[in-house]
């Protein structure tokens, strides 16, 4: 018996002491327990989150020294040197902060956002939501940086700084030069800017050129969603928010240990709210949102050197939705009988409301924007050696299927435009970070993308009654009039797009003395891109009268090409950061960056009937990029961040406006050289005991076309005996020069239903100046400067009920989000009109 | 290899004490900076007595309740004393404010050294936002020494906040996980690092003389804007006769010994070292760095509270 007693103690100290067991308590300064703090060890995929009472267990085999992190959104991080594993538990105190930083995970690394060398932008999923930000759509006013224009969610241009994507229609064929990843994943397509926050734990925007360290190789930025992992810990969390327009939200979130190594959880979302619009035609809303997402995770820990996390979503849309409204007609170089208004008026038309904020339409053809968004991936990290690997492997699909009445009017001229199309895309990115010595770390990695785009069905572009009024080239004959010769008359395009990126990346980081650091960075990379693009007309009088057919081959032709190039490329990037002294350190970056070939997806102009083929691959855009600035604590929870930064591009990959029915969302064109420069001013303050908090920013942004000699020309000047122009030296779309945002919040410690919590008021604003609506600078599509101001009140509970009233464009100020040409540049442009006030209560319980 | 020998030492002792937990073996665990005096005075108390077997126990290796005696070195509130303990102090040591032998602002202090507000100022920091707001304008001008201290509650970071009237959840810097020591270790990687520490581990106890990698930070006890004669010290002992004539005015505390009256009669050997230590455990206080009772008055309180435990009253 004593034997047996003896032997088991001695298994006991084996299993106890093999392997290092750190214990404590998270608390805040008022001694209350946090939930939910992650506790990581530093360079490593271990961590642990803290239960109900604050208290952490983590296992590490890890030797001392190392370090512990401890992070919670809305707490100042902190970090523990770990000399020795005492049998003392660790007493952490996290202290409340307004600065929304803390870490970084974007690389999937733990970093203070205020000791890396890259301008950034974090927000939580918290505080997005309650600001009523369910989706990146509705960020935009909290990072003046970033531009976010939307006609749809395929149409969605997501800049950064004025980079990124096309302004206006998006081309598939084109990579996006702002990278958008959740949980590490790479998502090609900008629809996915629509999709409802399930689970946000942090969002990040990263500014200037990325792919160093992780993912796809991004000109402009990158945007980096980060989701709530599964915990051992069960816990979860229900949310109903309830507005005007019959706004109604429902999240719920559930997470805990399955099995002593597994943990999941299961999120869902749906969201609904009436049309924003109104359709005097067809009685209806438009403008609606109708969306429901869900989200399953797995993880599972096998040791404490390994940790695999399987994630999957689907996601449906099905709105009606995107309208854009006529909100001006613009005299342009055509003749006469080929302005807007004596088009119409030929018609017996006359647009609805001649003043787009009273947001009514007459539009006859339905609008429709669904789409499935879904997918798997598998992020796996194993600690080797004195590094990690970390693996991620995607697979998605997203589906498209819209009808849009682009005429914009209540006239039958298109009667059918839709591109309904299925995009798949795979990915696999292996990175491993090792410490070479202490003072050289290094990050090596692959990234392969392959993505397929095709059809579902075809695309169509379908003509009306009316479009031979808008298409008509001569006055003098009555051909046009032909009943019966363009109605119905379209095209069925099949376009598919096959593309294949992959690349080695690597930076290194080397801590040449305990102030001056040096990061140098490099990346190759392999493009290859094929598309088979086949049109073909249908519909209309079938004739062989040799006038009309005529006249039917310049509104529509078939058209057939394939186009393939492929190309090899390369970038780098030099990072200096200097520690001036405790929490003040500069950093300077010098980086190259570049976008891959580009193919036109949509068609090509033609020249005399015949496409023109050597439009079909467009350059690969490739930018020069230096960036400056300073990182500083001012006090405890007060941070001044300034960056000042100049991007030079050569081939700037843009969307070319046309004329043309056949392209009516534009082609790819090359612009030859693209300057944007500007300043960041990044402020967050926290006085009164924490109770107050003020944070802003500021961007001034210069964005010009230094050198365009073929540019379109702009909405009024169509119809120019030169249908290009030098816009050398004019301003970038969708660029303001100034915009900026700034909050204030005041908290208050107090008590519900005998939860602590915060009562909390917040107020922010967002302004912008002017800005360019038009590819090529125009005299009438600019938006003019406007201001928003976004508001809550409520009570906010780490855990029980919280509950809080929002308020968004509380003035009900009318702006427009987007101005854009009309059909076939006839003469008048359409507007997607900004959300007039949107207000609602949220009533959220964790539990 | 070190980890292993950790390793097998704990398993050993885990094996031992539950292997001899005889009458003749005490087992001693609690704060860690004090063991060389209390292995000390083990190992002299067991050459008089060599029936008797002393273990150092870590704590956590080990349930307070098997333990038979449990040091603190912080002034115990009433809450933290188990009911049916009695507490005894046993020595006292003291804390000083310690620098990287290299700390560029070493000169400066030597020339101007601390007076208790600049050292409340850099080692302290009040949830104040005011008080922040003054302190982040005074770092605009100075370069600020990075603090260190531990990241678990202990005895010494304790009696070193309250003295100066904080917390020890107001010091603040960078934490440190693990032992004492760890303090000192971390200082030694930074250049601008400081710390405080307990005399018996800032100085090497065989040459006397403060370890070559830190530096004492001159402290202005007179307030006279200068470092005088006895403001300065160059060898322990000289640093311990200052320290027991009450002339540097330094956190000082006792290290107390808590434990169940009713073992006293169970294990007649502990009150033996008890009284031993009390006695003739006195005298090697200074050899490892400690400080002797402040007077004979509190000396005999302790014997009395002894023998009244030994009455089991």
């Amino acid at each position: 018996m004593k034997f047996s007693l003896r032997f088991i103690l001695l298994i006991w100290s084996i299993q106890v002491y093999s392997q290092n067991i750190l214990t404590g308590t998270v608390k805040t300064a008022a001694n209350e327990p946090i939930v939910g703090a992650v506790i990581a060890i530093r360079e490593t995929n271990q961590y642990t989150v803290s239960d109900i009472d604050g208290n952490f267990t983590l296992k590490t085999k890890e030797t001392p020294p190392f370090t512990l992190f401890f992070s919670m959104v809305g707490y100042k991080s902190e970090e523990v040197e770990i000399y020795e594993i005492s049998e003392l538990p660790l007493e952490i105190i996290l202290r409340e902060i307004v600065l929304e930083s803390a870490t970084i995970i974007a690389s999937r690394e733990f970093e203070d956002a205020q000791e890396i060398p890259v301008p950034i932008s974090v927000m939580s999923g918290a505080s997005a939501e309650e600001a009523g930000a369910f989706n990146v759509n509705r960020l935009k006013e909290l990072v003046p940086s970033v531009q976010l224009y939307s006609s749809n969610p395929r149409n969605t241009t997501l800049n950064i700084r004025g980079l990124g994507t096309t302004f206006g229609f998006t081309n598939d064929g084109l990579d996006p030069g702002v990278g958008f990843y959740i949980d590490g994943v790479y998502y090609a397509r900008p629809a996915v800017t629509s999709l409802d926050f399930v689970d946000v734990e942090q969002i990040e925007v990263l500014r200037g050129p990325q792919g160093f360290l992780f993912g796809k190789n991004t000109t402009a930025g990158a945007f980096s969603v980060s989701t709530r992992k599964p915990e051992f810990v069960p816990s979860g969390n229900v949310e109903v928010s309830y507005g005007n327009f019959h706004f109604l939200q429902a999240k719920t979130s559930i997470t805990g240990g399955i099995t002593e190594k597994i943990a999941g959880r299961l999120s869902f979302s749906g969201t609904r709210r009436n049309g924003l619009l109104y359709n005097e035609l067809t009685q209806q809303d438009v403008n609606e949102l109708s969306n429901l997402g869900i989200r399953g995770q797995l993880l599972f820990v096998p040791s404490n050197k390994v940790e695999v996390l399987v994630i999957g979503d689907i996601n449906r849309q099905r709105p009606q939705g995107y309208a854009q409204l006529y909100a001006g007609t613009v005299p342009t170089m055509r003749e006469p009988y080929q302005q807007f208004e004596n088009i119409i008026s030929d018609l017996n038309y006359q647009p609805i409301r001649r003043n787009a904020f009273e947001r009514i339409i007459d539009h006859n053809t339905p609008w429709r924007a669904h789409q499935d968004l879904g997918g798997v991936s598998i992020n796996t990290d194993i600690i080797v050696g004195k590094g990690k690997i970390s693996s991620i492997s995607a697979w998605r699909f997203w589906n498209w299927i819209p009808s849009n009445d682009r005429d914009f009017l209540g006239l039958d001229v298109l009667r059918k435009s839709e591109a309904p199309s299925r995009q798949e895309q795979y990915s696999q990115e292996i990175r491993y970070k090792v410490d070479v010595t202490p003072n050289l770390n290094v990050v090596a990695g692959v990234f392969v993308f392959y993505q397929s785009l095709k059809p579902i069905g075809a695309h169509i572009e379908e003509g009306g009654k009316d479009l031979w009024r808008f298409v008509q080239n001569n006055p003098n004959t009555s051909l046009w009039k032909t009943p019966g010769l363009l109605e119905g008359y379209g095209i069925r395009s099949y376009p598919i797009f096959d593309n294949l990126s992959s690349a080695f990346f690597t930076q290194f980081e080397w801590k040449i003395t305990e102030k001056l650091n040096l990061l140098p960075a490099f990346r190759l990379n392999y493009d290859a891109k094929k598309v088979s693009f086949k049109r073909e007309t249908y519909g209309g009088l079938q004739t062989n009268n040799p006038q009309l057919l005529a006249i039917k081959n310049s509104v529509y032709t078939n058209q057939f090409f394939e186009a393939q190039n492929d190309d090899i490329n390369y970038s780098a990037q030099l990072t200096t950061r200097y520690q001036i002294q405790k929490n003040y350190q500069a950093y300077l970056t010098y980086s190259t960056g570049f976008k891959p070939i580009g193919i036109n997806l949509g068609g090509l102009p033609t020249q005399n009937g015949q496409p023109l083929i050597e439009l079909a691959t467009i350059q690969p855009e490739r930018v020069h990029h230096i960036e400056g600035g300073i990182k500083t604590k001012l006090a405890e929870n007060s941070m001044l961040n300034l960056t000042i930064y100049q991007s030079d591009v050569r081939n700037f990959q843009t969307l070319v406006q046309s004329p043309e029915p056949g392209v009516n969302r534009g082609y790819l064109a090359n612009a030859d050289r693209v300057r944007v420069q500007g300043a960041e001013l990044d402020v967050n303050m926290a006085v009164l005991k924490n109770k107050w908090s003020v944070y802003g920013a500021v961007s001034y942004t210069d964005g010009r076309y230094v050198s365009f000699t073929n540019a379109p020309r702009p909405l009024e000047e169509t119809g120019h005996l030169q249908p290009f122009k030098d816009v050398s030296g004019g301003e970038l779309p969708g660029i303001s020069r100034w915009a900026g945002s700034i909050g204030t919040e005041f908290t208050q410690a107090n008590e519900l239903l005998n939860h602590d919590g915060k009562l909390f008021l917040a107020i922010e604003t967002f302004y912008r100046s002017r800005f360019s609506s038009s590819p090529s600078p125009s005299k009438y599509l600019n938006i003019n400067a406007y201001s928003l101001i976004n508001a809550r009140l409520g009570f906010r509970a780490t855990k029980g009920i919280s509950v809080f009233v929002w308020g968004r464009n509380l003035l009900n100020q009318n702006y427009f989000e987007q101005l854009l040409p009309g059909f076939a540049n006839a003469g008048y442009y359409v507007a997607v009109v900004g959300d007039q006030r949107t207000y609602g209560i949220t009533i959220k319980h964790q539990f | 290899m070190m980890k292993f020998r950790v390793f097998f030492l704990v398993m050993f002792f885990s094996y031992q004490i539950f292997a001899q937990n005889g009458n003749n073996e005490i087992i001693i665990t609690g704060t860690r900076f004090t063991y060389s005096l209390i292995e000390r005075w083990a190992e002299a108390f067991c050459a008089q007595y060599p029936q008797v077997r002393i273990r150092i126990i870590p704590r956590g290796a080990i349930n307070a309740d098997s333990a038979h005696l449990i040091i603190n070195a912080h002034k115990l509130h009433p809450e933290e004393i188990r009911g049916g303990d009695y507490v005894i102090n046993v020595a006292r040591y003291a804390i000083l404010p310690i620098a990287n032998a290299n700390h560029p602002l070493l000169a400066e202090w030597t020339k101007k050294p601390l007076k208790t507000k600049t050292l409340q100022q850099l080692y302290f920091k009040k949830y104040d936002i005011f008080s922040e707001e003054e302190e982040s304008k005074k770092s605009k001008k100075e370069y600020k020494p990075t603090v260190y201290t531990r990241a678990q509650k202990a005895c010494a970071p304790l009696t070193f906040a309250r003295y100066y009237g904080f917390q020890q959840e107001d010091i603040f810097g960078k934490l440190i996980g693990g032992d004492d020591k760890y303090l000192i270790t971390a200082i030694e990687k930074d250049t601008n690092g400081i710390t405080f520490s307990p005399v018996s581990i800032m100085f090497d106890l065989k040459t006397r003389r403060i370890r070559p990698t830190i530096a004492a930070i001159p402290m202005d006890f007179n307030e006279n804007g200068k470092l005088d004669e006895d403001e300065n010290f160059s060898s322990l002992d000289e640093l311990l006769k200052r320290l027991e004539n009450g002339r540097v005015n330094v956190p000082i505390e006792y290290i107390n010994i808590s434990y169940r009256g009713q073992l006293i009669e169970k294990y007649p050997y502990i009150y033996q070292f008890l009284t031993w230590i009390l006695s003739e455990g006195q005298n090697y206080n200074h050899q490892e760095g400690f400080l002797k009772f402040d007077s004979q008055t509190s000396l005999f309180k302790q014997i009395e509270i002894l023998e009244a435990s030994k009455g089991g009253r």
